[in-house]
């Protein structure tokens, strides 16, 4: 392999390497715009719009590409783009290979980026290419007589899957190619004035988005706006208008008309036309209305919100210093106090003051009774006594000082806030985008396995800590898998179980308080706990004595264990090595925790809780002996105290019972080894219960300092990694904490109970 | 420093060096490595750590791990005192504290006045001795910080459980 034919052919010159990273953000967010536009289109073929949309999206991939000289994707791009411009132009309909292709085009775009990103050679495309080439040759004009999808290429509706579906709604109408304008979903009903033009798209049409503003209190608005809309729709076709024409008499004080025209018209035009008597102002291009969510990006015209790229690590810089200021905030605030009981007017000044009166008056009848030789003494008095004064208005002055000094931290505290509150959102994105992936993945999913499944969206916007969306997708990944592998039953079955052929598989994202919730349901057959028993007994987990013993709940949790499978046959998208453990361990590294809820035949949930960010924790404050330590109050489920005759000693062990459950017992300081521990352990003085997911442990703890947003540090950076200990954090004097990493203190109390036993 | 005479000292041949002491060795740091010197501040204890690792501390909202040099060479620990010192040093892309019973000047010395370590000294903590030095009266011992404090040696005597030398290590 000639190097210089791998630059010529595939990889950019050197000086081009800064433009590769901007085409490869680019072209990965127009290739997830096209893949949600596709699988839109899939159920919806004749949305002029949207194929419109997808090939302006192909035709800025393969303008890219050719800027880079990246001749594989360009020429693969120009076919994609060729075949589109036929659908747009309504001389092809839209059908299932097609969507195929340009599924299977994006995914090579994709893998391109990749490579790209490793600087590697790009594989050759030849028979994709071939295949996207003969696209339309054999599908027929305009509309097919039969569906053109086979039972291979399953059409699905907006976000669902039905194989051997019909391609497009029977109820259609053979339509003209010019339907493919009016076909645009429009809220209102057709323009007032029927389109004069013929519909069909010339070169220099534009949409425009107008906005026109009427007098307030208009005087018949309704017919006002009515003639704006028929004189617009002489220059054009009026593709929407908000309100509707119909709404016009119904709604009161009509202020703004929205008007979507699909034109050639000049903008100079448009005004004229659109400003009759009555309309106070005239706007063109408004930025649409946000669209929901599953309307694809905002076309050509419309302006979009202004966003820039920023590097990551730069947020993360930024962070770091907030964290810094926050920390220095904390100690103004912490001197501050400290400072409150030396200037405690009251206390302070006013003994002072009266000292220093009284000390006067005793001078003065000292002054008084007494002549001659004390006046030398008196006089001495006398001047010290004004230096008293003077240190009086000094300490007023400063009095005053400190009254200022707590309102300018006061001042930073608010400030620091907002800003630690401004930087965090900077990082925030909504879960959409990654919940909006599935939908492809569920289509996939389920035609490799002949199952229909419908993926419901719940929370879109719910926003997250982009670090936790980037590492979130495996693991969701996995767990929609299994849904649709093992949790949905076969079709035959669920009609049997009375239910709807069609399954369904629920991804939510939500807030409650300081933590996300994602949730993954299924309406399958849930988990079958008899059948973890039997393989927990089976794979010598538990002797069939424990077994039996055990409530449905610890049952489930046998999930997680490496390597466990109640699968009866492992499926080439289950079972591949990426365990329910790893998927456990990815959400725990995230801070996070995952619980099931699943009945037998009704369907499992899958509860994955995550903090809102890494960055900045709420956790409770401890003293130790030894160091403070902190707990994140996520993983905080109580704080009692517990008397001595609630605490069992089993074989060694102790147990706490709390309010009727029973949980192993350890002191803080016993959870960790650590070096040269002198004198007697401080006295326990509450019992902090940790929890991790389902499984919970009571921990003895001496002095409570109190609830503090800690900025998460980490340990490792330039130390290393300890078990149980998840990080670090800066306390407002200064000293460092150490933060806990519950479940793996959950795991070091579970496992040293094991390790008693042994001993004892 | 009497004994280096200004002819000697060609700027191109000599290195600077930050010199300290513990235990009454002085021992010398290659300048290039270190951060800062501070004076020791609140040092938080962590578990599971050789004893060595006196804790984590706060340089300005990082946290270093703070090692106390006179425990990793297999001494008595002592009480800190006015003249302890932590020096802050950059090893790979982490940066860690030593501390030392003193810290005493920033030295420069003629590349060829360092010698390398002479075969009979066998010690476990060869491999972190770069040299020696003489400069004036005294004898300094050229530390490699890199191989003194590489995370992964640190984690060995970690799992060894005993710091410092060991008798199997003089043995060999």
């Amino acid at each position: 392999m000639a190097d210089t034919s791998r630059r010529n052919q595939d990889l950019p010159a050197d000086d081009m390497a800064e433009f590769v990273s901007v085409y490869i953000d680019e072209t990965g967010e127009q290739c997830e715009q096209l893949v949600q536009l596709l699988l839109a289109l899939e159920s919806e073929p004749r949305d002029a719009r949207r194929i419109a949309e997808a090939f302006r999206l192909i035709h800025s991939i393969k303008g890219s590409a050719a800027m880079l000289g990246l001749d594989r994707i360009t020429g693969l791009a120009h076919h994609l783009e060729s075949h589109f411009e036929r659908l747009r132009s309504g001389s092809l309909l839209l059908d299932g290979p097609t969507i195929e292709a340009a599924l299977r085009c994006i995914d090579y775009f994709r893998a391109c980026n990749d490579r790209l990103r490793q600087g590697e050679k790009l594989e050759p495309v030849d028979d994709l290419l071939e295949v996207v080439k003969k696209l339309g040759q054999a599908t027929p004009p305009v509309l097919p007589t039969a569906p053109p999808t086979s039972a291979a290429l399953p059409t699905a509706q907006t976000t669902s899957v039905v194989p051997s579906a019909p391609p497009t709604p029977p109820a259609l109408p053979k339509a003209p190619p010019t339907s493919a304008v009016q076909a645009v979903p429009t809220v209102t009903p057709a323009p007032p004035v029927p389109p004069p033009t013929p519909a069909v798209p010339a070169a220099n049409e534009r949409i425009r988005r107008i906005r026109i503003q009427f007098t307030p209190g208009l005087p018949m608005a309704d017919l006002k706006a009515e003639l704006v809309l028929a004189r617009l729709a002489g220059l054009g076709v009026v593709v929407e208008s908000t309100p509707a024409s119909a709404e016009f008499a119904t709604t009161s004080d009509l202020r703004t008309l929205d008007i979507v025209l699909r034109t050639a018209a000049t903008g100079s035009a448009i005004t004229i036309a659109a400003d009759v008597d009555g309309v106070v102002g005239v706007e063109l291009d408004v930025a649409p209305p946000a669209e929901p969510a599953a309307a694809p990006a905002p076309t050509e015209s419309g302006a979009v919100a202004e966003t820039m790229r920023v590097g990551v690590e730069r947020l993360d810089v930024l962070l770091n210093l907030v964290g810094e200021l926050v920390v220095s905030r904390a100690r103004f605030v912490q001197l501050v106090a400290d400072m409150a009981p030396l200037f405690r007017k009251a206390a302070v000044g006013g003994r002072s003051g009266g000292t220093t009166h009284s000390l006067r008056e005793a001078v003065e009848s000292i002054i008084r009774s007494a002549s001659g030789p004390v006046d030398r003494a008196a006089a001495a008095c006398e001047s010290q006594l004004e230096k008293l004064e003077e240190q009086g208005r000094l300490w007023e002055e400063g009095h005053r000082r400190y009254a200022e000094l707590v309102e300018s931290v006061d001042h930073l505290t608010r400030v620091a806030d907002s800003l630690q509150r401004g930087v965090l959102s900077t990082r925030m994105v909504p879960v959409g985008p990654l919940l909006n992936r599935f939908k492809r993945s569920v289509r996939d999913i389920a035609n490799e396995l002949g199952k229909s499944v419908t993926l419901e969206l719940a929370g879109e916007k719910t926003e997250l800590d982009k670090r936790m969306i980037d590492e979130l997708g495996d693991p969701l990944v996995h767990l929609v898998r299994n849904a649709i592998d093992h949790g949905i039953e076969p079709a035959d079955v669920r009609l049997r179980r009375g239910k709807p052929e069609m399954a369904t598989v629920r991804l939510a994202a939500s807030h409650r308080g300081n933590s996300v919730i994602i949730s993954i349901s299924d309406d399958g057959g849930g988990i079958d706990v008899e059948r973890i028993r039997d393989r927990a007994v089976a794979r010598g987990l538990v002797s069939a004595d424990q077994a039996a013993t055990l409530s449905p709940r610890e049952l489930i949790d046998f999930i997680w264990q490496p390597g466990f499978s109640t699968a009866a046959q492992v499926s080439n998208i289950s079972g591949r090595g990426v365990g329910m453990d790893i998927v456990r361990t990815r959400i725990e590294a995230l801070s996070g925790s995952i619980e099931i809820d699943s009945t037998l035949g009704v369907g499992s949930t899958f509860i994955i809780r995550l903090p809102l960010t890494l960055a900045i924790a709420r956790c409770m404050l401890f003293r130790l002996e030894q160091a403070a330590v902190a707990v994140p109050v996520e993983n905080v489920r109580e704080l009692v105290t517990v008397t001595d005759d609630c605490i069992l000693s089993i074989g060694g062990r102790r147990v706490c019972d709390i309010r009727g459950e029973f949980l192993p017992l350890v002191e803080m300081d016993e959870v960790f080894a650590w070096p040269s521990t002198a004198g007697e352990p401080a006295p326990r003085g509450a019992v902090l219960v940790i929890h991790s997911g389902s499984r919970a442990v009571a921990v003895g703890v001496s002095t409570l300092l109190g609830t503090q947003d800690l900025v998460v540090k980490s340990l490792d950076e330039n130390f290393m990694r300890i078990r149980g200990i998840g990080g670090a954090s800066i306390l407002g004097d200064g000293e460092v904490c150490l933060l806990l990493d519950a479940s793996a203190v959950v795991d070091i109390v579970m496992r040293s109970r094991s390790a008693t036993e042994v001993h004892a | 420093m009497e004994s280096v005479r200004p002819a000697d000292i060609k700027q191109a041949a000599s290195a600077q060096f930050v010199g300290f002491e513990i235990a009454g060795q002085k021992y010398l740091f290659r300048i290039e490595r270190i951060q800062e010197i501070i004076t020791p501040g609140s040092v938080t204890r962590v578990p599971d750590v050789p004893a060595y690792v006196v804790g984590v501390s706060n340089l300005r909202g990082t946290i270093i791990p703070v090692i106390d040099l006179r425990l990793l060479f297999g001494l008595q620990a002592r009480e800190s005192n006015a003249d302890t010192r932590t020096i802050v040093v950059n090893v790979g892309n982490r940066t860690m504290g030593c501390m030392v019973d003193a810290v005493s000047q920033v030295i420069r010395i003629p590349v060829d006045q360092i010698h390398s370590t002479p075969d009979t000294v066998v010690a476990d903590r060869q491999r972190s001795v770069e040299g020696f030095a003489r400069a004036g009266d005294d004898l300094f011992i050229l530390l490699d910080a890199d191989s003194l404090l590489d995370p992964t040696g640190l984690a060995g005597i970690h799992r060894a459980g005993v710091p410092g030398v060991t008798p199997s290590d003089k043995a060999s």
